[in-house]
């Protein structure tokens, strides 16, 4: 029984770092407007 | 008469380019034969002219056109050095760091035959040392370039990729070559939409030493590639998986730092497109402009002096390439 409570931990510790570095990076709201953006360009002729 | 060896996404779209710009006859030539012949069927059938012709060849018949591109995978410096020796003028999609650097030494071959070679007419190197060419007009002075690239076009350009992230880059550092591991030295790079932020590391590409070949009042050039950590972590071994047959949309982002007015100045031009579409555009721009005598005799460079550098950007964009400038900051 606790073999199978310290392997559930080790499983959900695995898991939840997995998660993290997953997903972790892929939030959208942090960048703002502020920062900056793309426009069409038409180089001078 | 132009003619196209290799018969993969690039190209594919090299021909398809000609075609569309009234080139009357197109040779392809590819090691694979059947895949030569398919394409020339595919587009032959599409071609709208009824004097278009799209014909697969042997190699030995590439002797008999003006132009021939090549759009296989690398390496191309001995196919080139035979083709120049042959009175063929030769434009080269490699991006292969050591393939370019030996391409770059073939300018008394090609002087001495008196045709052109044009080393890395693709996107990255290629339209990279256009872009940066074309915004250097903005300044009073540039010395430094920066260029990001996200994607691969065929197969061949995922392995050459692959081994980009295991070599050594090189950069142009204040008067010297740089070298470090490639892999290293992640920046977060802001590619055009839909491809947005990616972490990119420096890898073993060519676009350092064409750019500072076309501009050697440049102190500074880099190149970063994007990967994800599964990318690095196998780097150094075989892939482990077959690449795709197509890597979808890619980008290249220009950074070009310098002088105007008396103060600091950086502008951004990037593009998002698909990389083998690009680099097709750029290849058969480039050939259309060497047939028609606007490139010297010699080893050229898309971004250098001599080049059409201005009228080569107009042709890319005429075929559907958008352009894009990164706009404002958060300091600003």
């Amino acid at each position: 029984m606790k073999l199978f409570s310290r392997l559930l931990l080790v499983l959900s510790v695995a898991t939840a770092v997995v998660g993290v570095l997953k997903f972790g990076g892929n939030g959208k709201s942090r960048v703002t407007t502020k920062q900056g953006g793309w426009r069409s360009y038409s180089p001078p002729k | 008469m132009i003619g196209v060896i290799g018969a993969g996404l690039v190209g594919a779209q090299v021909v398809e380019s000609l075609m569309s710009h009234g080139q009357v006859q197109v040779f392809v030539n590819d090691s694979n034969a059947a895949a030569a012949s398919r394409l020339a069927v595919k587009l032959s059938v599409r071609g709208t002219a009824a004097t278009t012709k799209v014909v697969a060849v042997s190699a030995t018949a590439m002797f008999d056109t003006n132009v021939v591109v090549l759009a296989c995978p690398a390496p191309h410096a001995k196919a080139a050095r035979k083709l120049l020796e042959a009175g063929v003028s030769v434009v080269s999609c490699s991006d292969d760091l050591d393939d370019t650097l030996a391409l770059l030494d073939l300018d008394a071959v090609a002087r001495q035959a008196r045709q052109t070679l044009v080393v890395g007419a693709a996107m990255s190197p290629g339209l990279s040392g256009v872009i940066v060419r074309t915004i250097a007009e903005r300044f009073d002075e540039i010395d430094e370039a920066h260029i990001a690239v996200h994607g691969t076009a065929g197969p061949a350009c995922a392995q050459q990729h692959h081994r980009a992230l295991a070599g050594q880059s090189i950069g142009w550092h204040d008067g010297d070559w740089l070298r470090r591991p490639a892999g290293s030295g992640r920046e977060l790079c802001w590619f055009p939409d839909p491809v947005g932020p990616r972490d990119c590391y420096r890898a073993e590409l060519a676009d350092p030493a064409l750019i500072h070949h076309g501009i050697p009042q440049l102190l500074r050039v880099t190149v970063r590639v994007s990967a994800n950590r599964r990318d690095r972590m196998t780097a150094r071994l075989p892939m482990l998986t077959p690449p795709h047959a197509e890597g979808g949309v890619g980008a290249l982002r220009v950074e070009v730092r310098g002088w105007r007015d008396g103060m600091r100045h950086l502008e951004v031009v990037g593009i998002a497109d698909r990389v083998a579409h690009v680099a097709g555009l750029v290849a058969a721009a480039t050939a259309r402009r060497v047939t028609t005598g606007e490139f010297a005799s010699g080893v050229r460079v898309l971004g250098d002096d001599d080049s059409p550098n201005e009228g080569l950007l107009r042709d890319v964009i005429a075929d559907g390439l958008q352009l894009h400038e990164f706009v404002g900051s958060a300091l600003g």
